[in-house]
């Protein structure tokens, strides 16, 4: 397979995965809402590691003395089931989907945008001038970007954990977020910004050689 | 920079055309005019050395040194 035919699959691919990136959220609201009326679509309180787990293990098992309640509506329709080892809610709910649809969208549209500046580059090292300052940029707010995820992901943790304590009044539940882990993230953007600098240097260099006459 | 290119001055003493001196040079007109901007980043000596026998001149005719 050639570089070309390499890099085509590679900016096709990525096209396809902005779309997903783009339709899902859309898709996600438009599924919730759609069954809504059948009452039954589990809404896991978060998509992320953010979770209600019992305070007694014990209790997993026949859901004993665990309760969930919506503060501004204690009429409104929950149950809790169990997955695994953790409790989900369901819930009729419009408002806790639309935040949530909210919350995704944003993560998705910083995922597409990611997913647009390796488009870019690949398509400048397509046309053949992949050493130039606008390279330079795309690499270095990709690796902005990959420094940033852990630190929006913690806050969006501590945002959504106070908004279940402010919603919901729980009983024998706790919430638990397991925290991301930041190494490869903070890794993976050490080693962008060090190839950005790297063809900083190389745009210098040839630079320089163009300018000798 | 403090290296000031005197170029367009010695081909005016020689009464030489950009086009000519580029021509026997063997580079670009656009090179050329880097060069008599002053936007040159460097020059290699073989260039200059071609430009003291066409221009009949001393390398320090062209280049010249001023401290900012």
């Amino acid at each position: 397979m050639t570089s070309t035919t390499f890099l085509r699959i590679g900016k096709w691919t990525i096209t396809v995965l902005q779309c997903i990136a783009i339709v899902v959220p859309f898709l996600f609201l438009l599924v919730s809402f759609s069954k809504n009326d059948a009452g039954t679509y589990d809404t896991p309180l978060g998509f992320s590691n953010v979770s209600l787990v019992p305070e007694d293990p014990d209790a997993m098992q026949n859901l004993s003395n665990v309760s969930i309640t919506y503060v501004k509506d204690e009429q409104a329709s929950t149950e809790l089931t169990i997955e695994k080892t953790k409790i989900h809610l369901r819930d009729a709910m419009a408002s806790i989907r639309t935040e949530i649809f909210f919350i995704f969208l944003f993560f998705c549209l910083l995922a597409a945008l990611g997913l647009e500046i390796v488009k870019r580059i690949i398509r400048v090292t397509e046309f053949g001038t992949p050493f130039n300052y606008r390279t330079v940029q795309y690499i270095y707010i990709l690796s902005i970007l990959f420094f940033l995820t852990p630190v929006v992901v913690s806050i969006y943790h501590y945002l959504f954990g106070q908004w279940i304590l402010s919603n919901f009044e729980l009983s024998g539940l706790v919430l638990e977020g397991q925290s991301i882990s930041y190494v490869p993230w903070v890794t993976t953007s050490i080693i962008l910004f060090t190839i950005g600098q790297v063809i900083r240097q190389g745009v210098l260099l040839r630079e320089e050689q163009d300018l000798t006459i | 920079m403090p290296i000031i290119v005197n170029l367009d001055v010695v081909m005016a003493q020689r009464k030489i055309r950009g086009k000519e001196l580029a021509e026997r040079l063997g580079i670009t007109e656009a090179n050329l005019s880097i060069l008599k901007t002053g936007k040159a980043r460097a020059v290699r000596f073989s260039t200059l050395e071609a430009l003291c026998e066409i221009l009949e001149c001393q390398p320090g005719d062209i280049l010249e040194y001023k401290s900012t």
